[in-house]
């Protein structure tokens, strides 16, 4: 199938600053990538470049089939939630919408579905101005996702946003993906993106670093934290094991590598038959910086 | 369909533009100010009265008006829109760039004009309608030349928006640019008549199309490009406005 999105030796300078330097990736229909990197990496640029909002200094962008740089019909079918949410400040978020709706080709019954969806119902006659930060957020999706586009790019959509918001957010884009939205997920959170998407594209420095499924990329990185008064006793239990451990503080960190997640259970079952106490065991939540590591 | 999909991002773009209450509040005053002045002038000056050229001048006060408010309003905000990333969000829909650019324009810099120099054209040809349908024409002739000195302004003010990360910044610029027109153009009158040096005034009467249009209908003779300098500058500077906004201009 042909890809939505589809980057190749894209390199893209801002004077003598090289923001984008070969990248080379893409979107395929029906597929969610993520795309990952430390703030500065070029994630929001390769956005804009793909969208055709910025130039490029060479490489090829094909985003529907087309070069968005020379058709602006190539964004026909994309829906775009940027890094910082912006819709006229002082317009009626419902009039926007609408008006966004006709500039897409889209009926005002497609505008009644976003505002459900993203929920913003109750809200939408409110200026944008007025909106608390998560309800701007939930504009701009609202915004993004009118018409059912085929293709859905969010660029950090949960920064600024509380937990629970966060969660909502990244359960629209699943949802979406379901109806049969592709999505480009950007974040500099790795933890919130490999629950989500089936691909993961990781930039530093303005090139690709890594590039593959979830699975592949957290391999070396899962790893449990073990709550404990006694971390050197333990460590050494689990050494014993054959386990990874090190100490840290008052926490034992055991690195999993392999399947060897029943193997972790009956080391600390048995040191704790042996009188070590155990507070607590949970998951180690991956960072970029460890995976660029 | 692509005409269409621009004509509604104007409606956007103009709500934010012309957004109240600062415009509502310059188009009573103007509108105030020129239903006064027209009952002031042909008291004050009753054979200029009988001018329609003359009858017309009231509309001086809303080419001021504009282009302070182009200046320090609609073309400003342009830093708002660009920084606040609501740029963006335009470059994002199915749209090309030129018209992106020429929607920008339309909304900051050729609706204020026409809707600020329009209502005191509107309140005098009331107010005065025996004097301007005299010579229909003649009235036309000069509110277009008032309206294509303000485009001018105008589009500079664009220009000078585009460029500028701060939007105080392009305040301070796009007014003290004006100013510093008008005061040239002042100079130059003075310069040229205290050394009586032809050019010099011809020149400074070049830099405000409305005194040309003004001499032409009023039969003074004037050199044909005068008439030349300010349409053409405008049309220069407009197509350097539209290139870079479709070829070089990246937002942040």
């Amino acid at each position: 199938m042909e890809p939505l999105l589809e980057l190749r030796d894209v390199t893209k300078r801002f004077g003598s600053k090289v923001a984008l330097r070969s990248v080379s990736m893409s979107v395929s229909p029906g597929e969610m990538v993520g795309l990952v990197g430390p703030n500065g990496a070029g994630k929001s640029t390769l956005i804009r470049v793909s969208l055709g909002i910025l130039t490029r200094d060479s490489g090829s962008v094909t985003l529907m089939g087309e070069d968005p740089l020379v058709s602006p019909r190539a964004r026909e079918s994309v829906g775009v939630v940027f890094e910082r949410p912006s819709l006229p400040p002082s317009m009626p978020v419902i009039s926007f919408l609408r008006r966004a709706a006709r500039i897409k080709g889209a009926s005002d019954e497609d505008v009644k579905r976003a505002v459900e969806l993203a929920g913003l119902k109750g809200y939408e006659d409110r200026p944008f101005a007025h909106l608390s930060a998560g309800l701007k957020q939930r504009a701009a999706i609202a915004h993004a996702i009118i018409g059912s586009p085929r293709l859905i790019i969010a660029d950090e959509p949960t920064s600024n946003l509380d937990p629970v918001e966060r969660e909502s957010v990244l359960e629209l884009l699943v949802e979406l993906k379901k109806q049969g939205a592709s999505v480009l997920l950007s974040s500099h959170v790795l933890s919130e993106v490999l629950r989500v998407v089936d691909r993961i594209v990781v930039l530093k420095s303005g090139s690709v670093a890594i590039s593959g499924g979830p699975e592949e990329i957290l391999k070396g990185l899962r790893r449990v934290r073990v709550r404990t008064p006694e971390p050197e006793a333990l460590a050494k239990e689990l050494g014993s094991m054959g386990l990874k451990a090190a100490t840290s503080g008052p926490e034992v960190i055991v690195q999993l590598e392999g399947n060897r997640d029943a193997d972790l259970l009956d080391a600390l079952a048995k040191a704790a038959s042996k009188g070590i106490k155990i507070y607590g065991v949970d998951m180690v939540e991956p960072n970029i910086e460890e995976l660029l590591r | 369909m692509s005409a269409r999909r621009a004509l509604e991002l104007l409606y956007i773009d103009m709500w934010d533009a012309l957004r109240p209450p600062a415009f509502d509040i310059l188009l009573l005053v103007v509108g105030i100010m020129a239903g006064a002045l027209s009952v002031i002038i042909p008291i004050t000056s009753p054979i200029g009265a009988l001018n329609p050229n003359n009858a017309f001048n009231p509309v001086m006060i809303g080419l001021a008006v504009a282009t302070i408010y182009m200046a320090l309003r609609s073309a400003a905000d342009l830093v708002n829109v660009i920084q606040g990333g609501l740029f963006q969000v335009y470059m994002s829909y199915p749209i090309s760039r030129l018209q992106v650019a020429l929607t920008l324009y339309v909304a900051r810099v050729i609706m204020p004009a026409l809707i600020l120099l329009g209502l005191p054209a509107l309140v005098i040809g009331f107010m005065l309608y025996p004097v301007v349908l005299k010579n229909p024409l003649d009235f036309v002739a000069l509110w277009l030349s008032y309206f294509v000195q303000s485009q001018m302004y105008g589009v500079i003010f664009l220009l000078l928006s585009s460029r500028f990360r701060a939007q105080g910044v392009a305040m301070v610029a796009s007014v003290s640019f004006y100013f510093a027109y008008v005061a040239l153009s002042f100079f130059l009158y003075l310069l040229g008549l205290f050394d009586d040096i032809k050019t010099l005034q011809q020149l400074s009467n070049a830099m405000g199309f409305y005194t040309v249009i003004y001499d032409f209908l009023a039969k003074v003779s004037t050199p044909t490009w005068e008439a030349a300098v300010v349409p053409a500058v405008f049309i220069v500077l407009l197509g350097s406005y539209l290139a870079y906004m479709s070829r070089r201009f990246e937002p942040t």
